[in-house]
């Protein structure tokens, strides 16, 4: 509720606006970390979510909403700067310490996170999960990745037509 | 047919069955390779080893047992008993000899595969790490035995001569099979005994079914988007990881191509690694599905050849490629060679940022940037030489010019961009002239490294800060040789705007001399930070008066080494300027 250190164009107090999770639980945050969310912008800017109403989520349950909000109050303020070309080497290895340590979570929470953020519409945070993902399978054979993301074993036949698919694909694999 | 071909896959298939059952088959990919690569073995040699011959990706520690059999077995071997102990009972009649582990990363391959007239046996230890063996005489056998899941596969075999064990280790060229699933980098207890169904044994992993169903079940945007992280050649590779993930690859819309991915260590074959690279680069390039690309970026080592210079037509073809695809951000990198780029084809609606590194940029490039591509904003060059003597642009906001971008040689280069809101500029080569900042009417942040070894002028230096006179930001460092100002020369303009002020050890040298000058002239700065730990020479002269007045200077942060002896006489003389102790910050 601290108001913003300079005037950043908006308004003069931090406006705030409530969402509301899937389970119910009210989320109180500022507009402009809620407004990371392209889906919740054009709401806001409409003047919703303010005082009892509250913006519905109902595909967002509340401990995913809150770490999503985490993740948002932490960079509303170098979104704010517009990609932030002033932010200081400093305070962009301190958003990157934060980013890994926020992504250092189980899968089912991973999973959560980027439907989450892909609901939401939250560009960051979707590359952010991508990234993860990605780092997860990084130098993995196709096995590897199978297991490390726990799909199910293939059948025979879907074996046998990614066999067929492999020979094809030589180019990549010589 | 299937239980030998499982059996296979765990351990060293009996010869007879391989022998009697050419056209065993295999759920495995690696298992279909193996056979495939045993029957050939087994025949006489290859008429064509380039079409079966394969590399494995190899990661981890290896370690390369080299057993001389002396002579050939005698007999199919035995069935294989129990995980690990299986081993020794290959090597009828052989020893094991010298054993050497190295780090591998990279890829094992071999020369050439082997005559039919050896044997081959399998030596498979307890440790739990993949192991390479070197097996059989006269030819040599490649096996990798992975103890921990008690499996081994016969990999290669290449007639490099085994007395030359050193080398053979050392150069680590072995061309093996694809071994694909079965090659691990840090293989995981095994759960099964071989001779278990395949399927209980590749579960070491425990699993979460919710959580790694739910990956796969995402939408097909969202998996495309995981891969667009991937370097190129992985990201197609997960074309077998299943069924849905066929076809991912295509849609991919970043695409990075770095050679680190086709490197073999201790192989410098430069021109069959540049040929598969280039090959590679092709067809992904033609197979992928026409979506439009938000991301090219390309970094590669066609290898240095002073026979063959610069091979500059099929990269170029590429970046035209990538801009045909709409590509928003483009970025090259060139090793050991450089790019001649033809910048005819550098037309681009959708261009927004380029990033060249050992380019050489012709004369006309940024004519052709300014027509071709009028939605650039961000241009950063390192160590391209500029034929242009003059650098302009409209359109970009964010311009680095960095590490030995060489100008021409008799005229001064000069830029102008007027909607240029960040510069940089990093000059360290032997002689560099300073370029002319003509126009940076909207320039904002500036970022400078002057360090040149020869050829600076005070003239230039004044020019240079003129054109810089409007920043807010400027971070200024100088190691060119030292110069001295005359009196009256007015080398530094008005800052009238300038706010953040970070400046290098340079500005110490003869009693704070350009310090004092540069704050007389940035009545509004509001933080002066003075980086010390770089080194550099400065500028001296004379001063009319010693101190400056900064009213809105309100921190000063000095960055210096633990117990640098002028921080105290900093301090002092910032002290004895007006800023109070409580606004000096000192870090390490």
């Amino acid at each position: 509720m601290a108001a913003p250190e300079s005037g950043d164009g908006n308004n003069g107090a931090a406006r705030m606006v409530t969402l509301i999770s899937s389970d119910n639980t009210r989320f109180e945050v500022e507009a402009a970390a809620a407004s990371l969310s392209q889906t919740l912008q054009l709401t806001i800017l409409d003047g919703g979510g303010g005082g009892g109403d509250g913006i519905p989520l109902p595909n967002v349950d509340s401990a995913t909403l809150s770490k999503v909000l985490e993740y948002c109050i932490k960079h509303a303020p170098a979104a704010a700067n517009g990609g932030a070309p002033n932010a200081t080497a400093v305070d962009r290895a301190e958003l990157e310490r934060f980013d890994n340590e926020f992504v250092n979570i189980d899968q089912s929470v991973l999973y959560s996170l980027i439907m989450a953020a892909h609901n939401l519409e939250i560009e960051g945070l979707q590359s952010l999960v991508a990234k993860k993902v990605a780092d997860m399978i990084k130098g993995k054979s196709p096995m590897e990745i199978r297991r490390t993301l726990g799909f199910p074993d293939p059948t025979p036949e879907e074996q046998a037509e990614m066999n067929a698919h492999m020979l094809e694909y030589g180019w990549a694999y010589e | 047919m299937s239980s030998s071909a499982s059996l296979a896959l765990l351990n060293p298939p009996p010869r007879s069955a391989l022998l009697h059952s050419p056209s065993c088959s295999t759920t495995s990919p690696s298992g279909l390779l193996l056979l495939h690569h045993l029957r050939h073995w087994l025949h006489p040699p290859l008429a064509s080893p380039s079409d079966c011959l394969r590399r494995i990706p190899l990661r981890g520690r290896v370690s390369v047992v080299y057993a001389n059999l002396g002579r050939r077995l005698p007999s199919p071997p035995p069935e294989p008993s129990a995980p690990g102990g299986h081993g020794r009972r290959w090597l009828r009649g052989g020893s094991l000899g010298a054993r050497k582990s190295f780090d591998v990363s990279g890829v094992v391959h071999a020369y050439e595969v082997g005559r039919a007239d050896c044997e081959v046996g399998v030596a498979a230890d307890n440790d739990d790490h993949v192991s390479l063996h070197l097996i059989a005489l006269p030819t040599v056998m490649f096996a990798l035995s992975e103890p921990a899941r008690g499996r081994s596969y016969v990999v290669a075999s290449g007639s490099a001569d085994p007395d030359d064990f050193q080398q053979i280790n050392e150069k680590t060229c072995l061309f093996a099979y694809q071994l694909f699933d079965e090659m691990s980098r840090s293989p995981e207890p095994v759960a099964g005994a071989p001779g278990s169904s395949r399927r209980a044994d590749m579960a070491p992993v425990p699993r979460n079914p919710y959580a790694g169903r739910q990956i796969n079940d995402l939408h097909r945007d969202i998996l495309v988007r995981f891969l667009s992280h991937l370097d190129a050649r992985q990201a197609v590779q997960t074309c077998v990881v299943s069924l849905k993930w066929r076809d991912l690859w295509r849609d991919v819309q970043r695409l990075h191509f770095s050679h680190r991915e086709f490197e073999i260590p201790g192989d410098d074959d430069y021109d069959a690694r540049s040929r598969w690279f280039k090959k590679f680069v092709n067809r992904l390039l033609m197979l992928r599905n026409r979506t439009s690309l938000e991301e090219f970026r390309l970094s590669y080592n066609l290898g240095p050849d002073p026979d063959n210079p610069a091979d500059s037509a099929e990269p170029s073809l590429w970046i035209r490629h990538a801009l045909l695809c709409n590509a928003r951000s483009v970025e090259v990198i060139v090793w050991e060679d450089r790019l001649e780029l033809d910048h005819a084809g550098l037309t681009a609606e959708s261009l927004t940022s380029l990033r060249f590194d050992t380019v050489v940029l012709y004369h006309g490039f940024f004519r052709q940037l300014q027509t071709g591509c009028q939605a650039l904003k961000c241009l950063i060059l390192q160590n391209c030489p500029i034929d242009d003597t003059e650098i302009f642009s409209q359109t970009l906001k964010f311009l680095s010019i960095e590490r030995d971008c060489s100008f021409d040689y008799d005229d001064q280069t000069s830029i102008s961009a007027p909607n240029l809101t960040h510069f940089g500029f990093f000059s360290h080569g032997y002689y560099n002239r300073i370029p002319l900042l003509k126009n940076l009417e909207s320039l904002e942040t500036a970022y400078i490294s002057l360090d040149v070894q020869k050829g600076i002028q005070v003239g230039h230096i004044r020019q240079f800060l003129k054109g810089l006179s409007g920043v807010t930001t400027l971070e200024f460092y100088y190691a060119a040789p030292q110069l001295e100002m005359a009196n009256n020369l007015q080398w530094c303009p008005t800052f009238r705007k300038l706010k953040f002020l970070t400046l290098g050890r340079w500005c110490l040298r003869g009693d704070y001399y350009a310090l004092i000058v540069v704050l007389q002239n940035s009545s509004n700065l509001v933080k002066l930070t003075l980086q010390l730990k770089e080194h550099g020479s400065g500028f001296i002269g004379e001063l009319g008066k010693g101190s400056f007045t900064c009213e809105h200077l309100n921190i000063v942060e000095i960055i210096c080494v633990e117990r640098d002896q002028v921080v105290n006489s900093l301090e002092k003389f910032l002290l004895a300027s007006g800023i109070t102790p409580g606004q000096i910050y000192i870090k390490h």
